[in-house]
């Protein structure tokens, strides 16, 4: 029994011993499926676009998209449209160069003023509050639709030459569009006018608006993604599980839980949003509730008003005017800031109303806005109210 | 008189049950602890140590020095064998104690070893797809693949400021950077207003920052490095290495995740810039790298079928999950279908496979995914020493009852 004893005591000791083995360098034969990462297999293509044959590495073949449509000034030279680009154009003149390029993005929610202060970072300019990277916007129209256009000068942080930047910001349909001429600053000033013609002569034609995101083709034993920055995963987590039947909203994994109101539908979802819902009125009048959610404060209460002033055609707020024209409602474990405003909806060139609810949670910001004719979101608007004021988040 | 001290100390009740005291309080702790850190951060701070520096509680960092669970499970295993190794008689009247004790005894020994062998990694394929490997869930690895030899560095050896001079690679590894977690995005246009992070390879177009570690079980840590390979001659660079392009679940997920803004064919051109091997060339040789999940190989294949989840009717409430995979190996000469779902686990091979995870039926068909499982694979070596042990000590403790029960009924009975 003894030398049981002490020949199990051996056996852990020796264990511990052998098994602190996981921390050392491995040198071992590679097997025929121990490859560097595969590239991604090809996504099958919607129905609207070509399939694109598997191969290692397709060029990007914008060609079964709808074309942009625009006028193209004289001494711009088309490019193949490469990285994010839907349009590119170079232009050569005396030895100097400007690049164009025209960059459509989801799930902006306000970046704008963050991308203004990045473009002044490209040409070694340093970083502006909000009130004051607003005054500097100057006021062009892309298409039919009011823009605003930056207009930055300095020395390429990448080059170390003198670089000017022209940089336009267009919101439409949830998707925000970049318009950025970049090059030798005579050239530029040169092309200017060029420039603000270009933008008019645009037009979007029937280029279905990009979402965002969709955080749902996650595969199942991955994290969540963290991140708010452009172009960075975002940290939404959809539920394509839950089925919105009306009554109570089950919810799901991250998503809240309302009460949802009677005579709302749920529509189906663009892959931004969390819930959305469409109400009928009378003589086919019609309104639309959407909600989404963002990490952190979603890009600030400016920008994300602002952006929602864009969708109905109207002038951003400056600080002053955002302060008056706010005002909060009472949400459980908080405020929310509210909005309303009307004018003419981007999409419909009908007359609309948009009210809109920026609810900060838990280190998320959720938005939900009321939108359509008039006469549906009056209507609406109590109810609206109290779906905002039912949510119980996660 | 010294080696009797000690063996008193070590043969004594009282350092029962001090450390008896002591693991009451520590798994005390760290059952308050995993609230916030979370399971495997505890495990490693509280268990997985000899001595416990400092404790974490509502969110609140107490500064106290304490025994961890290795000491605590160690001294605790060395008393009780010291015990009886100097103090019991094998007598038939104590059998029945003795027999108890090896149970307990067995059950610590098979508790360490099971800490030490113990492995559960992860198999995650869509339905077609072949594995002859699994993964870590949480460990990673620098991995070097130069003709037909691979040299794995665990990513816990990379250590900022560190040079790993390995034999079997032609140079050495300076360790610039080191982040357990991280993001990435793609360095637009407009965001190019900062140097990358690497001068070659993926760097130039993806940026990655640092994140906080992940505390929940249902996440995992995605890591990225910055590394330097140097030769005598001179440097061959710098690089970033993430497992955001070493794994290529996660190379899909990029991809699907711009496909809804930029269109599939400028999505799969990005994803396919982020898995773009990363490689030197020394003497002629070609010398890839990348930094991916900790890989097992087996000498056996399973082949994903059929990917089953279904729900009760009307509701999101999941009823099944279910995988059916080929099992193959060339060895053995095996070619089976075998089912693997819910409480009816694939033994196999020393390993334990279980459904873990899926993405299936209804909710990958609308969102046009290929149906995916993932298999949680366990290697657990003692994984019989608890039911051996508890048996033991069951068995240990009926004998001695026994044996008093009968030694008073004999006793009621004479008198």
């Amino acid at each position: 029994m003894k030398a049981f004893f002490t020949c199990t005591l051996a056996a852990a000791l020796s264990v511990l011993a052998t098994g602190c083995d996981r921390d050392n360098v491995k040198v071992y034969h590679v097997e025929n499926g121990d490859t560097a990462t595969p590239a991604p297999p090809p996504i099958a293509a919607p129905a609207a676009m070509p399939a694109t044959p598997p191969a290692g590495l397709p060029p990007p073949d914008n060609s079964g998209a709808p074309p942009l449509k625009y006028t193209l000034p004289a001494g711009w030279q088309e490019k193949a449209p490469g990285q994010m680009r839907v349009a590119s154009f170079g232009i050569s003149e005396n030895g100097k160069d400007a690049d164009v390029s025209v960059i459509p993005l989801g799930g902006m929610a306000g970046g704008d003023l963050a991308n203004v202060n990045r473009w002044r970072g490209q040409v070694g300019l340093g970083s502006l509050a909000d009130a004051d990277v607003l005054k500097l916007a100057e006021k062009v129209a892309v298409g039919d639709q009011p823009a605003d256009l930056y207009d930055l000068a300095g020395t390429s942080s990448e080059t170390g030459g003198a670089e000017r930047i022209l940089g336009v910001i267009l919101h439409r349909d949830e998707v925000a569009w970049f318009f950025k001429m970049t090059g030798d600053p005579d050239l530029v000033e040169k092309q200017k006018p060029a420039f603000v013609s270009f933008l008019k002569s645009f037009q979007f034609g029937g280029i279905a608006a990009p979402s965002t995101m969709d955080l749902s083709q996650l595969p199942p034993s991955h994290p969540p993604i963290d991140g708010t920055s452009l172009g960075t995963l975002n940290s939404l987590v959809p539920n394509t599980n839950t089925t919105v039947t009306g009554g109570t909203d089950s919810g799901g994994t991250d998503k809240p839980v309302w009460t949802i109101p009677d005579g709302w539908q749920p529509a189906p979802l663009s892959q931004f949003l969390v819930a959305k819902f469409s109400i009928a009125g009378d003589g086919g009048a019609q309104a639309a509730v959407n909600v989404s959610s963002l990490a952190g404060d979603g890009g600030g209460l400016a920008a994300n008003v602002n952006r929602w002033r864009g969708q109905l055609g109207l002038p951003p707020f400056t600080e002053e005017n955002l302060s008056t024209s706010t005002s909060t409602l009472d949400v459980p474990n908080g405020q929310a800031q509210v909005v309303d405003f009307t004018g003419t909806d981007s999409k419909t060139g009908k007359s609309a109303r948009l009210i809109g609810a920026i609810v900060p949670q838990n280190g998320q910001t959720w938005f939900y806005k009321l939108m359509g004719d008039e006469s549906v979101v009056a209507a609406q608007k109590d109810t609206f109210t109290k779906f905002i004021q039912s949510a119980k988040y996660p | 008189m010294f080696i009797k001290k000690i063996v008193s100390v070590f043969t004594s009740l009282k350092l029962t049950c001090v450390l008896l005291a002591f693991g009451i309080v520590l798994v005390f702790v760290g059952t308050l602890a995993q609230v916030d850190d979370g399971l495997y951060v505890t495990q490693a701070h509280y268990f997985r140590q000899w001595i416990v520096v400092g404790m974490h509680l509502f969110g609140k960092n107490i500064p106290v020095i304490f025994p961890g669970g290795y000491l605590i499970g160690t001294l605790l295993l060395v008393n009780l064998v010291c015990a009886h190794i100097y103090r019991f008689q094998l007598t038939t009247k104590k059998i029945g104690i003795q027999l108890a004790h090896a149970g307990v005894i067995l059950l610590l020994v098979g508790q360490l070893a099971t800490d030490m062998l113990a492995r559960e990694m992860q198999m995650n394929f869509s339905e077609g797809q072949t594995r002859d490997y699994s993964e870590s869930a949480t460990d990673y690895e620098l991995n070097f693949i130069s003709g037909d030899t691979g040299t794995a560095i665990p990513a816990k050896l990379l250590k900022p400021g560190d040079e790993l001079k390995i034999d079997s690679l032609p140079f050495a590894i300076r360790v610039k950077t080191f982040w357990k977690n991280s993001d990435t995005s793609f360095r637009a246009p407009m965001m190019k207003n900062v140097p990358p992070l690497a001068s070659n390879g993926v760097a130039l177009d993806f940026d990655f920052r640092q994140l906080p570690d992940v505390k929940t079980m249902d996440e995992k840590n995605i890591p990225t490095a910055i590394i330097e390979l140097t030769v005598p001659n001179g440097s061959l660079g710098t690089w970033a290495v993430s497992d955001w392009a070493g794994d290529p679940s996660l190379v899909e997920a990029v991809q699907n995740s711009y496909a809804s803004q930029l269109g599939p064919d400028m999505a799969h051109t990005l994803a396919s810039r982020l898995a773009a091997p990363q490689s030197v060339e020394i003497n002629n040789k070609k010398i890839t790298f990348t930094m991916r999940p900790t890989r097992v190989r087996h000498p056996f294949s399973l082949t994903l079928l059929k990917a089953t989840h279904t729900v009760y009717a009307g509701t999101d409430i999941p009823k099944d999950f279910r995988s059916r995979v080929r099992l193959q190996n060339p060895q053995t000469g095996e070619n089976r279908e075998v089912e693997i779902s819910m409480n009816h686990p694939l033994r196999y091979a020393g390993l334990t496979f279980y459904q873990y995870q899926m993405d299936a039926g209804q909710v990958a068909q609308q969102a046009g995914r290929v149906p995916s499982s993932v298999l949680s694979v366990v290697r657990n070596p003692s994984w019989l020493t608890p039911y051996i042990g508890c048996a033991m000590v069951g068995t240990g403790l009926l004998i001695q009852f026994l044996m008093h029960l009968t030694g008073f009924v004999s006793k009621r009975k004479t008198k």
